[in-house]
C-alpha cells in the first residue's frame, strides 16, 4: 500500500523517486488574491444577470415565466407580424429574434427532427444543463418538436434530449468546449439593435 | 457548512457561499491545473474558466455527486480544451526529452532542479497518463471519483496510472543519472 494513500493494493508502492515528485506535485500554489478577487467579481456579474438564482427574485420570476408565455406571441410577431415565420424558414436549427416587448430576453424558437422519438427536450447553459431540460412538443407534421425559450443577448451552447441521448443541432456551429464532455450547439442571440 | 450547503445558500443569492466554495476549492483547482498545462498563466484561466461555468451551472449540480468531483470534472475538460487550443496555437504537439534536454537550465538549488525535473517528466507524458496520474496521486480521488471526473473506465483509468508510474519512474531516474 502507498503511503500516499493508495487504496488499491495493485498499484503497489510507488518507486522512491515518483514517490517524492507525488510529495512535491502535491504542494499547493499560492492563490493569487487578484485572481480570487476578479473570479469572484465575475460571478458576481453573472450574478447580477441572472434573477433566477435570487431567492427574492423567486417570486419575480414566476411572474417573468407567465410574461414570457404572454410576450412570446407579441415579440414574434414583431419581426414579420406572423408567429409562423418566427421559425419555419429555418428550421431544425435556432432561431433568434428580438421582441420589442422585452429588451432583456429574445424569444428564440428551437426544432428539430425526431420522427421516432417519444420524449424531446432542451438542454442548455441558460437552465444550467438541467438533464432534464425544457420539453419539446411534437409538431402537427409528426417529424418536428419545437419549443419556444427567450434568452438573454451573448452566446449558449445547448443540445437536445432524445429519449434520453443527447444530439447537437446538426444545422448550428459547434461549441468548441465540451464542460460535460459532450458536444453542444450554439446560438448566438445578439444585441438588441444588431440584427 | 458543507459544500452542497454551500450550492444551495449560492443558489439562494448568497454571494459569499460561492466565494467560499472558491476559498475551499482554489488551491487544488489551480495545483491540477497547473501540473496539467504546465503554464501557470494557462491555469489561471483554465481553473477560472471552470469556477465560472460551474458557477452557471450550479443548478444542474447534483448532491450525490461530491462537490469537488463534480468541479473537477469541469475542470478537467477545461484543461483538455487547453491543451487542444495550445496544440493548434503553436503547432508543437509533445515535446521529446532531446529538445527538453536541450533547453534545461542549472540552477544552484537543488530543490528547483528537482522540481524542474519532476515537471519536465510530466510534459513528457501523455496528456491522458498524465490527467490520471495528478488526479490518482496528487489530487487523490478514488476510481470512482476519477471515473465520473474523465468519463473513462475504471480499468482504463487504472491502465493510465500504471504506464504514467511506470514512465516517471523512467524518467526521473534518467534525469537523476544524467545529473551525476
Amino acid at each position: 500500500m502507498s503511503r500516499f494513500g493508495s487504496t488499491d493494493d495493485r498499484e503497489g508502492v510507488l518507486p522512491p523517486r515518483v514517490a517524492r515528485a507525488v510529495e512535491l506535485l502535491r504542494e499547493e500554489p499560492e492563490v493569487p488574491v487578484a485572481w480570487r478577487d476578479d473570479l469572484v467579481r465575475s460571478a458576481t456579474t453573472l450574478h447580477s444577470r441572472r434573477p433566477w438564482l435570487s431567492a427574492a427574485a423567486a417570486v419575480l420570476a414566476a411572474g417573468v415565466c407567465a410574461a414570457v408565455a404572454l410576450g412570446h406571441d407579441r415579440g414574434a410577431r414583431s419581426t414579420d407580424g406572423t408567429r409562423g415565420a418566427f421559425g419555419e424558414t429555418q428550421r431544425g436549427t435556432a432561431v433568434a429574434a428580438l421582441a420589442a416587448t422585452a429588451p432583456e430576453t429574445a424569444p428564440v424558437r428551437f426544432t428539430v427532427e425526431a420522427p421516432n422519438a417519444a420524449h424531446v427536450s432542451l438542454v442548455g447553459d441558460f437552465e444550467g444543463w438541467n438533464p432534464a431540460g425544457v420539453p419539446m412538443s411534437l409538431d402537427a407534421d409528426g417529424h418536428t418538436w419545437t419549443v419556444d425559450v427567450r434568452l438573454a443577448p451573448g452566446r449558449h451552447a445547448f443540445v437536445f434530449s432524445v429519449d434520453g441521448g443527447l444530439r447537437v443541432d446538426p444545422r448550428a456551429p459547434m461549441a468548441g468546449d465540451d464542460d460535460f464532455g459532450t458536444p453542444s450547439s450554439v446560438i448566438v442571440v445578439p444585441q438588441s439593435g444588431e440584427h | 457548512m458543507t459544500d452542497a450547503e454551500l450550492v444551495r445558500c449560492a443558489l439562494d443569492g448568497d454571494a459569499r457561499a460561492f466565494t467560499t466554495l472558491v476559498d475551499r476549492h482554489a488551491a487544488a483547482c489551480l495545483r491540477f491545473a497547473t501540473r496539467m498545462l504546465g503554464e501557470r498563466a494557462d491555469a489561471e484561466d483554465a481553473a477560472q474558466q471552470a469556477f465560472l461555468r460551474a458557477y452557471k451551472a450550479l443548478a444542474s449540480y447534483e448532491e450525490r455527486t461530491p462537490f469537488r468531483s463534480w468541479l473537477f470534472a469541469i475542470l478537467v475538460n477545461r484543461c483538455r480544451t487547453a491543451l487542444v487550443q495550445r496544440a493548434r496555437r503553436e503547432r508543437r504537439i509533445v515535446l521529446d526529452e532531446e529538445q527538453v534536454g536541450s533547453v534545461r537550465v542549472e540552477h544552484d538549488a537543488v530543490s528547483h532542479e528537482l522540481r524542474e525535473e519532476i515537471e519536465w517528466a510530466l510534459r513528457s507524458l501523455r496528456a491522458e497518463q498524465r490527467e490520471a496520474f495528478l488526479l490518482r496521486h496528487v489530487e487523490q480521488l478514488s476510481y470512482e471519483e476519477m471515473a465520473v471526473v474523465t468519463g473513462a473506465g475504471v480499468s482504463a483509468l487504472k491502465m493510465r496510472v500504471k504506464r504514467a508510474c511506470e514512465r516517471l519512474q523512467v524518467l526521473l531516474r534518467d534525469g537523476a543519472e544524467e545529473d551525476r
